[in-house]
């Protein structure tokens, strides 16, 4: 498991209250009983531990899957990367 | 009954403004400048343009006023010249209410403040920033002006505080403790804090408001105030005031559900409470001014709401939402969309929800989208559903 994944795990499961172990890439929020309230303090969460922005409703970030939250905090880190280079 | 009203709104710095907007379908929506700092990510709002406040108070009485209590004094001069009511008498001014709602208060001073405080190192902050602050200022601002004497004190209920404050007022009116009553909301908290805060609840549109349209985004901040000369029908047929509309009823419920999704249980029964209050049946109203905020969850909610109130009438009604025009201006939005019903029951026309693209299939109702539609108006109802599930109704007549 990579570390962005590692660290998105463990932010849904801190902030959600959930165990991690029900947690897998391919599961959706509400799959895991999160609600939305919970869903907007992951995404607060994430956005403090890596210190990046996710985009508001934009059509690539899909902000309801696991597998959107990591792949969108890739990109933005990606996306610093370049800026910093 | 109605016997002035005032407004002031990113579609207007007065009522009659306001209303032609409304019903040409000009958006007063536009870049956002208020919230100075860089970082704020939303690139539109409603804001109060061109607005000179030096134009309307002496330098010493700006002093004491955030901006929320200088758009409340400005309606209310507006309303109060309207109805020709004269409180130079002092017993008219101890028969006389006010009841100004607002969600946020003074919020520009509150960040002013807070921007001394923490961010410039000053330690110091005005010495007037509570009165500039307190939620009650646009009340006591407005007493003081006018010099009203009788129960006075602010109403805050978020998004329904405009008809929470309007549904008070009536009663107030009803139960003969007072014969008139000022009565609407004032809102101006587009400040940078803020401005941020509802961006973190990502509820916050980036383009548009488009209340029950296919493809809408969310909501669009406003600020701006209404404020209306209620009055008991015989103090006023003593006087020979003119009636420019009735305000026949109130519904308020409680969703008792999500601290911020809308129930559509909550809204039909604040719907339902009004009818009831004002004695009429759901077939009798003509046009509803909707809660309309353009995001997915209320328009969704409250097109459910008004098919369980209405039935067969349902599809039959004129609805509309002018927040497409002037957005959401939160505690004082049903104060300025009081404007929005006033002028439809007066002139027949139903202003149009515009910026629709398209029908959305879970609102599947009539809403006039883009264009004014011409229809007899005699009764109409103006819906307010807040956060926290506070909903407020007002179901309001032609004046006769």
């Amino acid at each position: 498991m990579s570390d962005v994944d590692a660290a998105v795990y463990d932010i849904i499961a801190d902030e959600a209250r959930i165990e991690r172990g029900t947690i897998s890439r391919a599961a959706t929020l509400k799959d895991l009983a999160i609600d939305s309230l919970d869903g907007l303090q992951i995404i607060f969460a994430i956005e403090k531990h890596y210190d990046i922005n996710l985009p508001d409703r934009s059509p690539q970030f899909d902000s309801e899957s696991v597998n959107g939250l990591i792949v969108a905090v890739e990109a933005a880190l990606a996306a610093r990367a370049t800026v910093a280079a | 009954m109605i016997s002035g009203l005032g407004a002031i709104a990113p579609i207007g710095h007065d009522a009659a403004t306001c209303w032609q907007a409304m019903k040409e379908g000009r958006s007063g929506i536009g870049p956002i400048t208020l919230a100075a700092n860089k970082g704020v990510r939303v690139p539109i709002a409603g804001e109060v343009r061109q607005f000179q406040p030096q134009d309307h108070f002496a330098p010493k009485q700006l002093l004491q006023l955030d901006r929320v209590s200088q758009f409340a004094l400005l309606a209310a001069r507006e309303a109060i010249a309207q109805s020709q009511l004269n409180f130079q008498n002092p017993r008219l001014g101890s028969r006389t209410a006010v009841v100004i709602g607002t969600g946020a208060g003074g919020q520009i001073a509150q960040d002013e403040a807070s921007r001394a405080l923490y961010a410039s190192g000053d330690g110091r902050v005005h010495p007037l920033t509570i009165v500039r602050v307190m939620a009650n200022a646009p009340v006591s601002h407005v007493s003081m002006e006018f010099g009203i004497t009788g129960p006075s004190f602010a109403i805050t209920s978020a998004c329904a505080s405009a008809n929470h404050a309007l549904a008070v007022a009536c009663q107030i009116v009803r139960s003969g403790l007072v014969d008139v009553a000022i009565a609407g909301a004032a809102e101006a908290c587009l400040s940078f804090a803020m401005v941020k805060a509802w961006e973190a609840l990502r509820v916050l549109a980036d383009d548009a408001c488009r209340p029950f349209s296919a493809s809408r985004r969310g909501l669009v901040l406003a600020e701006g105030a209404g404020i209306f000369v209620l009055e008991a029908r015989e103090h006023a047929r003593a006087r020979g005031a003119t009636a420019l509309a009735e305000l026949a009823g109130v519904g308020m419920s409680a969703d008792a559900g999500d601290i911020v999704a809308p129930s559509a249980q909550g809204a039909a029964q604040a719907m339902r409470s009004a009818l009831r209050d004002a004695r009429l049946s759901p077939q009798d109203i003509d046009y509803v001014n909707a809660h309309g905020t353009g995001t997915v969850a209320n328009d969704i909610a409250e097109t459910r709401a008004l098919h369980d109130v209405f039935g067969r009438h349902a599809p039959k009604l004129a609805i509309s939402s002018t927040k497409s025009v002037h957005g959401h201006a939160l505690g004082a939005a049903g104060a300025i969309e009081l404007i929005a019903v006033c002028g439809a029951l007066r002139d027949d026309v139903i202003p149009p929800t515009i910026n629709f693209l398209g029908s959305d299939p879970q609102c599947d109702l009539d809403y006039t989208p883009n264009v004014a539609c011409e229809r007899k108006v005699t009764a109409a109802l103006s819906n307010s559903f807040a956060f926290g599930g506070l909903n407020a109704v007002v179901a309001l007549l032609r004046a006769r």
